[in-house]
């Protein structure tokens, strides 16, 4: 999963040099088309529709915490 | 929504500005408030209609509650504060102190509205709603100015919201998916009353009409970066499709040649482009109290939604209302509202106009030869073709590149 998260953090915009960035958030590189996009690509791709409650700056800070989200939805 | 007279207390009441603002305050409220003195920063001033005058550092916060008629208010309030004034304490700028004030004696509800140009329109358009204004107050604060992540933060406007937010029957603003704009609106939502309720908006960029503006956030798109992290604003939003045919030395003639086919952008990419965009509002709707993608999806091609990536025009706000009356149950306001012109809101702003090949694949049916574009220049607005006003963007786009060679 994690190459997968890669491919749509990079399509959404974030250099592949940030991808393991410990916060996406202090570093400034993540913004809110950003997010937007990261949350539409993770959706179609794993066929999950995150709350709106999960949309918060807490799921985003890295991609690790993305996965986290992402398996959330899929345990569901 | 809570007295503000009880704020006043037994203080005098001082107004600040003896010019037209002060002059027709006093005019107004004159029967209705026991106004004592009037001042201002000039050591000697005429006086309102033969007001008693002091200087205003023989003001005591003790003594005197402050009303501030002046065009200088944000210097005064600065002025104020680092002598320890409380602003909407112990001083209140005028128009303020009207929206609580009548606000309080007619039992109005108040709305503060927290956000950027399209929330500070739509609380514009409710004021003229005439039914509307009878039973709310509106009082609107630039997201820029009172967010810690605003570009135009400034701590004494952050003090002035933070100390009426506790009188609001409603909290508006848009809907945050920025990290930012998440933790302050957060932050903000942390001090309100428990009878106050947060009214969330649908919103986000535009991007369907205009494929050739690449840039991931508008912000981006204004500047060009030089030297040393300085940035130089643009004119208007960049266009990466101009900047490419004039790096590569493209005459104007052969740029308006190409970008006037119908065929010169690819039906798949302005697709795709259109579809992220309705995508990004069909995310923000979930996320939102008043919901607008289904709106943009169903008449993005019959009529013209927006005048650039981040400004809707009339159309749509006018539409943007109509669901906050609904959301507020104020239907007995719509009729007002069908009936109102709000073009002049948008004078300011300039219309980026679209390609003749994106008005063909989306088929953008408001959109032939003649339509005109609102044209903002250094001289003045003209309303211009497709054609007229490409040809001074591309005649600006090779002055930029020229002017960078020195930056």
């Amino acid at each position: 999963m994690k190459t997968e998260l890669e491919n749509i953090l990079m399509e959404c915009g974030i250099e592949k040099d940030d991808l393991n960035c410990q916060d996406f958030i202090k570093a400034g590189v993540m913004d809110s088309m950003m997010v937007a996009d990261i949350v539409i690509a993770i959706e179609d791709r794993f066929c999950i529709e995150i709350d709106g409650e999960d949309i918060v700056p807490e799921w985003f800070v890295n991609i690790l915490t993305i996965e986290e989200l992402v398996n959330k939805y899929k345990n569901i | 929504m809570l007295d503000l007279l009880a704020k006043v207390g037994n203080r005098r009441i001082i107004l600040w500005g003896t010019g037209n603002t002060g002059n027709a305050f006093y005019e107004k409220y004159r029967n209705d408030l026991d106004i004592y003195a009037c001042t201002c920063n000039e050591k000697e001033f005429k006086s309102i209609a033969g007001l008693k005058t002091i200087q205003w550092d023989e003001i005591d916060r003790q003594i005197d509650f402050i009303i501030v008629c002046s065009i200088y208010y944000e210097e005064i309030r600065r002025q104020l504060m680092v002598r320890g004034f409380e602003v909407n304490v112990d001083f209140i700028k005028f128009d303020i102190f009207e929206e609580l004030y009548e606000g309080f004696r007619e039992n109005k509800k108040l709305i503060l509205a927290i956000g950027q140009c399209e929330i500070r329109e739509m609380i514009t358009a409710l004021k003229r709603l005439k039914n509307f204004k009878k039973y709310y107050s509106m009082i609107y604060y630039n997201e820029r100015g009172i967010c810690e992540h605003g570009d135009l933060f400034d701590w004494t406007l952050l003090k002035e919201f933070m100390n009426i937010i506790g009188m609001a029957d409603y909290i508006m603003l848009p809907s945050a998916i920025s990290p930012q704009a998440k933790y302050d609106f957060q932050y903000i939502k942390s001090f309100i009353g428990d009878k106050c309720s947060v009214i969330t908006i649908s919103l986000f960029n535009f991007d369907s009409y205009w494929p050739q503006d690449i840039a991931r956030e508008r912000s981006v798109n204004k500047y060009y970066m030089m030297q040393k992290n300085m940035k130089l604003p643009a004119y208007v939003e960049r266009d990466q499709v101009i900047e490419k045919l004039v790096d590569e030395n493209y005459s104007v003639k052969k740029i308006m040649e190409l970008i006037s086919k119908e065929d010169y952008f690819k039906k798949e990419d302005v697709m795709m482009n259109h579809q992220n965009s309705l995508k990004r509002f069909r995310l923000t709707d979930r996320l939102s109290d008043v919901k607008i993608g289904d709106f943009i999806e169903s008449n993005y091609n019959l009529v013209k939604l927006y005048c650039d990536r981040g400004h809707f025009n009339q159309n749509l706000l006018r539409e943007y209302v109509r669901r906050i009356l609904n959301y507020l149950g104020a239907n007995e306001s719509l009729v007002e509202l069908q009936n109102m012109d709000f073009e002049d809101m948008f004078m300011r702003i300039n219309e980026l106009p679209i390609y003749p090949s994106t008005a063909a694949i989306l088929n953008l049916e408001w959109i032939n030869r003649g339509t005109l574009y609102r044209q903002h220049l250094y001289s003045g607005i003209r309303t211009v073709t497709f054609e007229e006003y490409m040809e001074t963007f591309i005649e600006y786009c090779f002055a930029v590149k020229k002017t960078l060679q020195f930056c």
